[in-house]
């Protein structure tokens, strides 16, 4: 490959993306599509773990707490791999109800099993396994996450 | 998900989980785990070796079966967690009120010291 070549490769942004309905079993096919496109751009099982996990929960929550009507809804996701900047970004949305995940109190800590909080941890998770997370709410009906991870270290 | 059960000596029940801890994955098991833990007093090692992932609703599937547990008087442990289920676990620093063994033998100490 010569340079200008090389050059045009590594700046290249590769896209996939899939669109799930508001329903709980869509989780099962989006978690298949994430390991397909991740095992064929050979990412690192960690990597792998941490997009798995965030996307569990985010578009867990979106599904369950989104669309309040029940009707069929859309959630589109499109997973960007940036080779240029070392770093994986994806950005999540959909036309639910508005919802920075930004806003989510932290967990309280826990103090005892009895009196253990179970719920409210998806999100906490999420802020640990990103490296950032940034919300915008577009045109007043798009919901629209964008999740950053960086591939080394 | 496959919730595998076995009855150690000296009365600890040993549950042995594979697979996903996602959703669906805690529906499989979360019947068949509460049926063990929320009968009778006991001491209870949950063996997560073959659990190659863990979401939210694992921790509150292993959170709420270790509540029961010890309502009952008993003790719940948790121990073997892959590497980044254990990651999860220590993230949400659930070894604060369940204890977290790497090995099968210091969770079985932990009981056996109950």
């Amino acid at each position: 490959m010569n340079d200008i070549q090389e050059a045009v490769a590594i700046g290249k942004e590769r896209s996939y993306s899939i669109e799930l309905v508001n329903d709980l079993d869509e989780l099962t096919r989006m978690t298949v599509w994430l390991h397909d496109v991740a095992v064929s751009q050979h990412l690192h099982e960690d990597i792998i773990f941490s997009l798995d996990l965030c996307l569990n929960e985010l578009v867990a929550n979106i599904i369950s707490y989104a669309f309040p009507d029940k009707n069929k809804h859309e959630i589109c996701i499109k997973l960007c791999l940036v080779w240029d900047r070392d770093y994986l970004k994806v950005i999540l949305e959909d036309e639910g109800i508005q919802f920075d995940p930004l806003d989510a109190p932290e967990p309280e800590k826990f103090k005892s099993l009895d009196k253990a909080q179970i719920g409210g941890l998806g999100i906490a998770l999420v802020r640990k396994f990103m490296d950032e997370m940034h919300y915008q709410r577009i045109n007043n009906c798009i919901n629209s996450l964008t999740l950053i991870k960086k591939l080394n270290g | 998900m496959e919730l595998k059960f076995e009855e150690l000596d000296s009365s600890i029940k040993k549950i042995l989980l594979e697979g996903r801890m996602d959703i669906a994955g805690a529906e499989q098991i979360d019947l068949k785990f509460t049926a063990l833990t929320a009968t009778e007093k006991g001491l209870v090692l949950v063996d997560l070796s073959g659990v190659d992932f863990i979401a939210s609703i694992g921790i509150r599937t292993l959170l709420s079966n270790a509540k029961a547990v010890s309502l009952k008087g008993g003790k719940m442990v948790i121990c073997c967690p892959p590497g980044n289920v254990a990651k999860v676990l220590d993230t949400m620093d659930i070894n604060s009120i369940v204890p977290v063994f790497e090995t099968e033998k210091e969770a079985l100490s932990e009981l056996q010291a109950v």
